[in-house]
């Protein structure tokens, strides 16, 4: 049982360096070595930001036709968290936000173009939309900002006049580098 | 009603019918002398990312009537605007149709910034629950991609 527990102790010492790892990775990684960039990938926040990305990846959808199921995955995602009354009191999330981030006949043609167009590719609202119940708008924003510099994302104008961005995969890579380490370590104990 | 009510109600219906084809339309595009007062503007450069209608909108009115200061009768419903940061904003259009106008305008930005920069309690923390429903949504969108394939 002692052993058990200490192997529980390394474990959860491993979920944590895993973290240490990542944020060592992106920093390094990191084209802007800014005082203001890296402060915004050293956030929690950042972590949450590549995994969204990394899910992507690690699931395969990054073709062409892959966002449909993901924008109705989303919404249904979305529809179900609203009627849960309880979860958005103790998650502190709001009806309007949530309401706001369904994506709808308004919105639909202009998510499907843009990652039609280049698969992976989401406008700086759409993507907001999807990381709504992990941060606020601006906070996508800033993150958006930070990893741009920082050579994670490419920000480009789309005629639409919105900002399509595009991931270069080192966010991604310096997550799955760090879980894959931790996994192994874990399997080890 | 007052004409300064008519215009505002007009400002607001107008911006409304507007929101929703908003994604849609370019982006308005600023010139060098643009850019420059933008960038000395605290409250112009915070929105101009996310509306950046309403800082085209802002500079129109600059554009076709001279913003003299400081502001004057109407000073209290900008109040809130801090002119030190906000040099080219302390004022009010000579033009009295514009005034109106220009006082929605630039209270509506800043209340858009500062509803951008208050934290939402569930930004403060880590989302545990948040994170899980995505995981298990790309899962399901591979599980889906996968079914669509088979078929």
């Amino acid at each position: 049982m002692a052993d058990a527990t200490e192997s529980d102790f390394s474990a959860l010492s491993l979920i944590a360096q895993a973290h240490v790892d990542f944020e060592r990775r992106i920093c390094n990684a990191s084209a802007s070595q800014e005082e203001w960039v890296l402060d915004q990938l050293r956030l929690d926040k950042m972590w949450e930001f590549a995994e969204f990305y990394f899910s992507i990846v690690a699931m395969g959808l990054d073709g062409p036709e892959d966002i449909d199921i993901l924008a109705e995955l989303h919404n249904e995602r979305l529809t179900k968290l609203l009627r849960d009354e309880k979860g958005l009191q103790s998650r502190g999330l709001r009806k309007d936000r949530l309401l706001d981030a369904i994506f709808t006949a308004d919105t639909l043609p202009r998510l499907k173009q843009i990652w039609r167009e280049q698969p992976g590719a989401l406008d700086q609202s759409n993507l907001g939309r999807f990381l709504v119940t992990q941060m606020s708008a601006e906070k996508a924003r800033q993150i958006v900002k930070a990893a741009e510099a920082a050579g994670f994302l490419i920000v480009t104008n789309h005629a639409f006049g919105a900002k399509i961005i595009v991931s270069t995969n080192v966010m991604e890579k310096a997550l799955g580098d760090s879980l894959r380490e931790m996994r192994l370590a874990i399997a080890k104990l | 009603m007052r004409l300064d009510l008519i215009l505002a109600t007009l400002i607001l219906l107008g911006e409304s019918i507007g929101s929703s084809r908003a994604e849609l339309r370019a982006t308005p595009r600023f010139d060098s002398v643009e850019s420059q007062v933008i960038s000395r503007n605290d409250l112009l450069r915070a929105i101009v990312d996310v509306d950046p209608w309403m800082v085209r909108r802002i500079l129109d009115v600059m554009a076709r009537t001279e913003i003299t200061g400081p502001p004057g009768e109407k000073s209290d419903r900008l109040e809130a605007v801090d002119f030190a940061k906000n040099p080219d904003l302390a004022g009010v259009p000579k033009n009295a149709l514009s005034s109106q106008e220009w006082l929605e305008l630039v209270k509506r930005a800043k209340v858009e910034k500062d509803k951008r920069e208050q934290d939402e309690p569930h930004t403060l923390k880590r989302d545990y629950s948040g994170s899980l429903e995505i995981l298990d949504m790309m899962k399901q969108a591979k599980d889906k991609k996968s079914d669509s394939v088979s078929k």
